[in-house]
């Protein structure tokens, strides 16, 4: 599936300043704070990561905008800006909330939260209650655009 | 009575040199040329400032005027109609047209010799029609 | 001032359209991208299927839908949408349960559909709709310009479809329904959508009359290319059969043609069951700057045919079809026509003569200091229509040089000529004519002409008064013509223009001597805008000798001199009133030889009444005087009332009445008429015009036109135009 290899290499994290609150097993990240993993980057201005009990972690990054990039198995890249950017690493869920705006290759999705469902590659964007416009998306078929000029066989 | 000879006829300054331009084969082109040179104004469509009689069409229509015993046409009305516009320095007016009726008898024991009267009708309506549009103009110049 | 008539718009509103509140534009959605608006949208990346929930707004290039929910197939493009859904391409807007787009075939299908073409209003339901970029397909469907849910008219079909660059539509298995209830069923009919292309009602109209019953003609229309198309259209009449009209057009930059037939096989209406045709060609066409080619010709079965089944390209009252092809070159000071000329009379006449061919070339240079050189020349072969034998050759030659000197105040025109003829007559004992006359005389004209102008008010406006008196000298020697034949030549109309004429004859067969001084004067009065109000002109011929010349009896000699009287005015009493008169006056014989004299009541087009009065003393042996009505009322935006009615004062009859009474509607049209004409059966008394009372034709029509959306045809004023005397047959100007 799309960047699965991704998740098994080790995350990097940096930032300008650390912080880690051991009672309620947080760990803070400031200014600057960029996350690698494989070809998986998200850049952001704060992050928390929470550590659960079943030993998975919960990231929650934020930004204005915090910054989503991964390479696809194809090569093509997908980068995605939200104001929170938050991934659940046990339930492989990506959620990025706050003026969302994901494009891949030859689409453009736009909304006020979008979730990314890394196991079943779903990916859904919904329009929250209060928020007047509708989720956005834009893109360019290939086949419509590749077929323009082969003549279409039957 | 106060008549005098018309002197003041001098084409206004915009008519000094005049082109005409008219669909191909326009009869109607030459006589109007004609009835031009001979009012004085200098055909030279060189000029940029000459005035441009652009003839769009001149059509003849036929109308019925009277029958004869035998219930079949005994004069026709004939109306020949030239529509045109004038072209000031690239500026085009909006179009104009000039009417010229006459009526006709139709004999159909000397069918030929009719068509020839006809011609000939036909070549006197043009010339008509040319001295309106020339007064026409010259009234629309001088506005 | 006028009143302001209701708009066509209020009386025939175009529907509103089915797209309420437009789609706002998605921002920067660049060509041939898909947007998508929606409250939820799902993407499964795997198998790049999108799918949108809850006010679906999708737009593509110009098409744009709305609906409940759709799956679009990132990949391909295709789109699957379901739930009440609105579609629209900018040419039709369509409602249907489901909205499915093949994007490979650029194609959509909406099933359940109700669609709209947005420009014209003309709208329908279609169990299938199948859209590609400019064709909209319908299967089991129905198709109306009325506004209205319960439509007048309606056509349902198994298959329609319009095409938005053709400007027609097309259907099979048609069934037209009038009132709900269904009047014809055809297996094939195309139909115009919008208005251009092709004018005229291409809606099947119904119709009955007196002569030909029932009556249905239903047009198909073939856009062959850009450049060419045609129509055929079945005539079926009750009382006569069916008869088949086709018309062919084609244009090109240098030329264009029409060809007409229209061919009844056999009308039931006759004794032997004749086959009636007519057939026409026209066809103009040009090569380079100095060719020209024209040729124009109508020929018909029987002479009565116009008065029985109509043309569009001659009047019922017609007397004659003139028929002729002909070559042009034409330069700058050098034009040579060659030509042949033939006729169709209609009743028995005169056997005419054709000229098979005639060449003739006029040459005119400019010598300077106002003296023009031209030369005339011409070589016709005339050959009697019903003798084959009657021919003969003529060859003219007649250099002229003339001297034309005009100023603002006076013009002096002097001309002399010097013409020669000489001819090849095969047909010599008829009438004395001799074998190889020929015939050279001289003219001479001198003609001065001054112009006098002065400003005057009437009725505080301002006028040009013009006076332009002239005196003309006239001088031909007598020449013995009676061994010419006569071809093309008899003695012209003698009206005021006739006095200054230099010939008295047509045609060159007769030039008539003349020793003769003619003086006369024009008065004009002309408004602001160079518009001749009124005319009044006198002219007066002294013959110093007598003209001998005559064309076939004596009659043409002249008496000692001839002087007429010419009034001609026309002018508007108030806004809505306008007077015309014409009188032509006879001083020797004190007899009005003319007049014409026309009072018109004119609220606006759509409202008028003129009434007529015609009288011409000694036309062809018999005097004319009739008078004649023709008006039209809009009693109200759908009902008008129209009439023409004229009568012959001299021969106290009708010779034509009509009045006809119009309900029209957005998308048909009503007309019930009554009309009394001259029935001319010209093939039953053997073709010899009536001497006594012709037999008349008294009817009533019924027609029922059904019209597209937008055309603004309620008056009747072009259905006076189509009446006898209204008929205006437009003439080609190549002589």
């Amino acid at each position: 599936a799309q960047g699965r290899e991704d998740f098994d290499k080790p995350i990097q994290i940096n930032a300008e300043r650390e912080s880690f609150d051991v009672a309620k097993k947080v760990a803070v990240f400031d200014q600057n704070v960029v996350i690698r993993q494989g070809s998986l980057s998200i850049r952001a201005d704060h992050l928390e990561v929470t550590r659960r009990d079943d030993q998975t972690d919960v990231f929650t990054a934020t930004g204005s905008p915090a910054v989503y990039e991964q390479q696809l198995d194809d090569g093509s890249p997908i980068t995605a800006e939200a104001e929170i950017i938050s991934y659940d690493q046990s339930q492989q869920l990506l959620t990025l909330s706050g003026n969302v705006k994901v494009s891949q290759e030859n689409s453009v999705i736009q909304g006020s939260e979008i979730i990314y469902n890394f196991a079943t590659q779903q990916l859904s964007a919904n329009r929250s209650e209060d928020d007047a416009d509708r989720v956005t998306t834009i893109f360019m078929p290939k086949k419509k655009s590749d077929n323009q000029n082969e003549p279409t066989n039957r | 009575c106060g008549f005098q000879l018309r002197d003041d006829y001098q084409l206004p300054p915009a008519m000094q040199t005049v082109s005409v331009q008219a669909p191909a084969f326009s009869e109607f082109q030459q006589v109007l040329e004609r009835r031009l040179n001979l009012a004085g104004a200098k055909l030279d469509g060189t000029q940029q400032k000459s005035l441009i009689i652009e003839v769009l069409d001149d059509t003849l229509d036929r109308r019925t005027l009277s029958l004869s015993q035998s219930g079949q046409v005994a004069e026709y009305e004939m109306i020949y109609t030239v529509y045109y516009q004038l072209i000031e320095q690239g500026e085009v007016s909006a179009q104009q047209q000039v009417e010229v009726y006459r009526d006709y008898q139709d004999d159909p024991n000397f069918a030929l010799a009719k068509t020839r009267e006809r011609e000939v009708l036909v070549q006197e309506m043009r010339e008509e029609a040319a001295r309106l549009l020339l007064r026409q103009t010259i009234a629309y110049l001088t506005e | 001032q006028q009143p302001s008539r209701p708009a066509l718009s209020e009386v025939c509103p175009i529907p509103a359209p089915l797209f309420t509140t437009p789609i706002s534009p998605i921002k920067d959605l660049p060509i041939g991208a898909i947007g998508v608006r929606a409250d939820r949208a799902d993407i499964d990346s795997e198998s790049e299927v999108a799918s949108f929930f809850g006010n679906v707004e999708v737009q593509f290039d110009q098409q744009q839908l709305r609906t409940e929910q759709a799956q679009i197939d990132q990949q391909t493009g295709n789109i699957n949408a379901s739930g009440s859904t609105l579609f629209t391409d900018g040419y039709v807007q369509v409602s249907s349960e489901n909205f499915r787009l093949n994007s490979g075939e650029n194609r959509a299908f909406l099933s359940g559909a109700e669609y709209q073409l947005t420009e014209t209003g003309a709208h329908g339901k279609a169990d299938l709709l199948s859209l590609s970029p400019a064709q909209v397909l319908l299967e089991g469907s129905t198709f109306t310009t009325c506004p209205s849910d319960s439509p007048v008219w309606q056509m349902s079909a198994q298959e329609i479809s319009l095409n938005e660059d053709e400007a027609w539509g097309e259907a099979w298995h048609a069934k037209f329904e009038l009132f709900g209830v269904p009047v014809l069923y055809l297996p094939y009919i195309n139909f115009p959508v919008t208005e251009e292309r092709k004018s005229g009602f291409l809606f099947p109209t119904f119709g009955s009359s007196q002569k030909n019953g029932f009556e249905v003609e239903v047009p198909y229309y073939f856009n062959i290319a850009p450049n060419m198309d045609a129509t055929i259209a079945p005539r079926y009449m009750a009382e006569r059969g069916v008869q088949m009209q086709a018309e062919f057009r084609t244009l090109s930059t240098t030329g264009s043609g029409q060809y007409n037939v229209a061919y009844l096989e056999s009308d039931k209406s006759t004794e032997d069951n004749a086959a009636r045709y007519l057939w026409r060609v026209e066809q103009t066409q040009r090569w380079g700057e100095n060719w020209r080619a024209y040729v124009n010709g109508t020929f018909i079965s029987d002479d009565d045919y116009l008065n029985d089944l109509g043309s569009d390209f001659a009047g019922r009252a017609d007397a004659q079809l003139y028929r002729h092809a002909q070559l042009d070159y034409l330069s700058e000071d050098w034009q040579v026509t060659m030509r042949a000329e033939d006729f169709e009379l209609l009743g028995s006449y005169r056997s005419p003569y054709r000229t098979m061919p005639q060449i003739k070339s006029f040459y005119a240079t400019d010598l300077g200091l106002d003296l023009d050189f031209s030369l005339f020349s011409e070589m016709s072969h005339f050959q009697n229509q019903d003798l084959s034998q009657d021919t003969a050759t003529r060859v003219h030659v007649e250099p002229q040089l003339s001297f034309h000197l005009e100023q603002p105040g006076y013009d002096w025109l002097a001309e002399l000529s010097y013409a020669y003829t000489y001819y090849n007559q095969e047909f010599e004992l008829e009438r004395s004519r001799s074998k190889n006359p020929s015939r050279s005389l001289p003219t001479f004209r001198w003609r001065g002409r001054v112009n006098l102008e002065r400003t005057i008010d009437i009725q505080q406006q301002s006028y040009t008064h013009t006076l332009q008196p002239q005196i003309q000298y006239l001088y031909i020697p007598y020449r013995d013509q009676t061994g010419i034949g006569i071809y093309d030549s008899t003695l012209m109309q003698d009206d005021y223009q006739g006095l200054f004429r230099a010939r008295r004859f047509s045609g060159l067969d007769r030039i008539a001597d003349a020793n003769q001084v003619t003086i006369g004067a024009s008065s004009s009065l002309f408004d602001q805008q160079a518009r001749e109000v009124a005319r009044v002109s006198f002219g007066q011929i002294y013959y110093f000798e007598n003209s001998e010349t005559q064309l076939l009896e004596s009659s043409t000699a002249t008496t000692e001199s001839r002087s007429d009287l010419a009034l001609e005015t026309r002018f508007r009493i108030n806004n809505n009133m306008y007077f015309n008169s014409s009188i032509q006056y006879n001083l020797e014989l004190d007899s009005t030889r003319k007049s014409q004299t026309t009072l018109e009541y004119r609220l606006d087009e759509f409202n008028l009444i003129q009434l007529s009065h015609r009288t011409v003393t000694n036309l062809l042996e018999n005097d004319v005087e009739q008078v004649g009505m023709l008006g039209v009322v809009e009693l109200s935006p759908t009902w008008q009332l129209a009439s023409n009615w004229y009568y012959d004062l001299q021969n106290n009859r009708t010779n034509d009445a009509f009045i006809a009474l119009q309900y029209s509607d957005c998308c048909w049209a009503m007309r019930i008429s009554g009309y009394r004409r001259i029935n001319r059966n010209l093939e039953l008394n053997a073709g010899m015009p009536a001497v006594g009372e012709p037999e008349f034709d008294n009817g009533i029509s019924i027609q029922f036109i059904i019209k597209g959306l937008g055309s603004d045809n309620r008056s009747l004023l072009d259905m006076l135009e189509q009446s006898l005397f209204g008929y205006r047959h437009p003439f080609h100007l190549s002589n």
